[in-house]
């Protein structure tokens, strides 16, 4: 818990303030929070995999892939015009697959959300074979 | 401004170097009747036929391909297996 939030509770169980005015400081502060983490600022997205085992001192099976912002948005707002029989294939597809994903949901507003939330992504994957991170900057 | 430039470079086991640029110019002026064409097949398609709906999506999702060759600019893709290295970059230039 950050230590504005902290004084804001202090001030509550004090007295000095009340529940609304705490509601809306509270508030104030996630927003001053968001907006020092740069919501908006991140530009690639990074797939790093990086190999355990060395051959020669040398790690074989190294990936680094930095995928601009813009590139990926351009790639949703296309799937969303593919027409929609076509989709019904690639859902279908999908679905067998286990991954239970639907097409005509590629609106604008939710490819916008999907872009907000994808700048925040970070995933680090480490297994016996390699250390897999994607995450966006 | 759209990407300009996909550059390789290819590094053997051997020591081998294979280093490339593809000016992507070449593929706008070779794209550029295909999209004249197509522009002209979609607007007649808007105009007089309600139908072909099908059509009407891939040239339309065609004639949004550029937006795809501007967003491209500074993709990054390095690769390295037992056999070689693999650095594709895409950029405005040669710098």
């Amino acid at each position: 818990m950050s230590e504005e939030k902290k004084k804001i509770l202090e001030m509550l169980s004090d007295g000095k303030i009340n529940v609304e005015e705490a509601s809306q400081l509270l508030d104030a502060a996630l927003k001053k929070e968001k907006d020092s983490i740069n919501l908006g600022e991140a530009k690639f997205l990074y797939v790093n995999i990086e190999p355990k085992d060395t051959v020669e001192g040398k790690k074989i099976g190294k990936v680094f892939v930095k995928v601009p912002f813009p590139l990926i948005k351009a790639g949703f707002n296309i799937a969303g015009l593919i027409p929609k029989e076509a989709q019904d294939q690639i859902n279908d597809g999908l679905k067998n697959q286990g991954m239970n994903f639907d097409f005509s949901d590629l609106s604008p507003e939710n490819v916008k959300n999907l872009m907000d939330a994808l700048e925040l992504l970070s995933v680090e994957v480490d297994n016996a074979d390699s250390l897999i991170k994607v995450y966006c900057k | 401004m759209s990407a300009m430039l996909i550059r390789g470079y290819v590094t053997k086991k051997n020591g081998k170097k294979i280093n490339f640029f593809i000016p992507l110019i070449i593929i706008y002026v070779l794209l550029l009747p295909f999209y004249v064409i197509s522009l002209v097949v979609y607007l007649f398609f808007i105009i007089f036929s309600n139908e072909f709906n099908d059509i009407k999506a891939y040239l339309k999702i065609f004639l949004n391909l550029p937006v795809i060759f501007n967003s491209m600019k500074n993709l990054i893709i390095i690769i390295n297996n037992d056999e070689e290295d693999i650095k594709i970059l895409v950029k405005l230039g040669f710098l």
